[in-house]
């Protein structure tokens, strides 16, 4: 080997073979933390690196022997942080390509035409529309429909004694009806919640949390008040009329963020995150 | 802040920061492994006190830790013997006569002799 190799205490190109495993390994951990968009993990895993680098330069035997010894907690700690902040972008990651259909005002009317029918049949129908995120990991659909939005199918879906009292209709952001009596796959635990949202309906609350991590938009017809209360981005908009109320879930299909609304109607709330 | 977070994470950097922590960890782990290394030793036969006789080289298998064994190229072993046989006879050339830093050791070397 040359002279400088051996000055960097490489005697053989077996050497080399070990030090590009240690490098391949280290390379695709960080390329993995990378991926990472909540925290920092690759910063952090790159201090403490430094700092066991460090100590093995300066000869900190106490330190390297704390290295020793907490290294794999730590990188354990790296893999269970990186592996939560997956888990929420799971969705993130999995993007939907989406259609353009033309008529996207009619479909809509239709959807708060059955939410108000809904009430007259004592159902408090619970329209969840899938944004660019898919929903089929968060919400559970024990009956599956494949069908675009028409009014009659909504209608038999309104009268049937299959649709529950209480349920979720998940529909695409073009106007396909995909699921029934859906309901979300994970509860949520009431410490993930801040406690001023404990008077909010079980719905509400549900999808203040779930909308803080994908993009679908919820919404519900109020029986007291006859109107829509509207949940998207971890912001409650209750108080809608079905115009208004069409309007917003119009412009937020179209830029999948809502609106910039009014203050009096607007309350911007959610879930811990 | 954004810009410098986007030049560390790119891939060339990342593989650099990569390459200078696998060299680290690996030096780290075999910092006192036990390696052995063949070099080439140059033999100098003095046939009086300032008369160079014969000037050549041997192979020789040096033994040590992997740290140690770098003092090889600050301080490069020799061997420099005085002839004092008749001339045409081979000059033979044992273990003690190789000149090494104490930590080192000459596991085995040839040839053994040096002829005219």
């Amino acid at each position: 080997m040359h002279h400088y190799f051996s000055l960097l205490h490489i005697f053989s190109w077996l050497d080399c073979v070990e030090i590009l495993f240690f490098t391949f390994i280290i390379f695709k951990f960080s390329r993995w933390l990378r991926q990472d968009q909540r925290s920092n993990l690759l910063g952090y895993f790159y201090l403490g690196a430094t700092g066991l680098l460090l100590a093995h330069l300066f000869d900190l035997e106490a330190i390297k022997q704390f290295y020793q010894i907490s290294w794999p907690i730590m990188l354990m700690i790296f893999i269970i942080i990186h592996q939560k902040s997956l888990q929420k972008n799971f969705v993130a990651a999995r993007t939907l390509t989406p259609a353009k259909y033309p008529e996207q005002g009619s479909w809509l009317s239709l959807i708060m035409g059955a939410a108000f029918k809904g009430l007259q049949h004592k159902k408090n129908l619970t329209f969840v529309i899938e944004g660019k995120d898919e929903l089929e990991e968060f919400i559970n659909k024990p009956i599956t429909v494949n069908s675009p939005i028409q009014e009659s199918l909504l209608n038999m879906i309104i009268e049937s004694s299959i649709t529950q009292s209480e349920t979720m209709i998940l529909l695409t952001h073009y106007g396909k009806l995909i699921g029934l009596n859906g309901s979300w796959q994970k509860e949520i635990d009431p410490l993930w919640l801040d406690k001023k949202y404990e008077t909010y309906e079980i719905w509400e609350q549900g999808a203040l949390y779930w909308s803080h991590h994908i993009d679908a938009l919820v919404f519900q017809a109020d029986p007291l008040t006859k109107t829509i209360t509207l949940i998207a981005r971890g912001t409650r908009v209750p108080l809608l009329t079905s115009d208004k109320a069409t309007s917003i879930i119009e412009q937020y299909i179209r830029k999948n963020q809502l609106p910039p609304l009014q203050k009096k109607t607007q309350s911007q709330e959610g879930a811990l995150s | 802040m954004n810009n410098l977070k986007s030049i560390l994470c790119s891939n060339y950097v990342t593989f650099a920061c990569a390459l200078i922590l696998g060299y680290s960890l690996w030096l780290m782990l075999s910092h006192n492994q036990i390696i052995q290394q063949k070099i080439t030793i140059p033999v100098t036969i003095y046939k009086t006190k300032n008369t160079v006789d014969i000037t050549t080289s041997i192979e020789a298998m040096i033994e040590g830790a992997r740290h140690q064994l770098r003092s090889m190229y600050y301080h490069p072993p020799k061997v420099a013997i005085y002839r004092d046989e008749r001339p045409g006879n081979p000059v033979q050339i044992y273990a003690d006569d190789i000149l090494l830093p104490e930590t080192l050791s000459v596991i085995n070397y040839w040839p053994h002799e040096i002829t005219n």
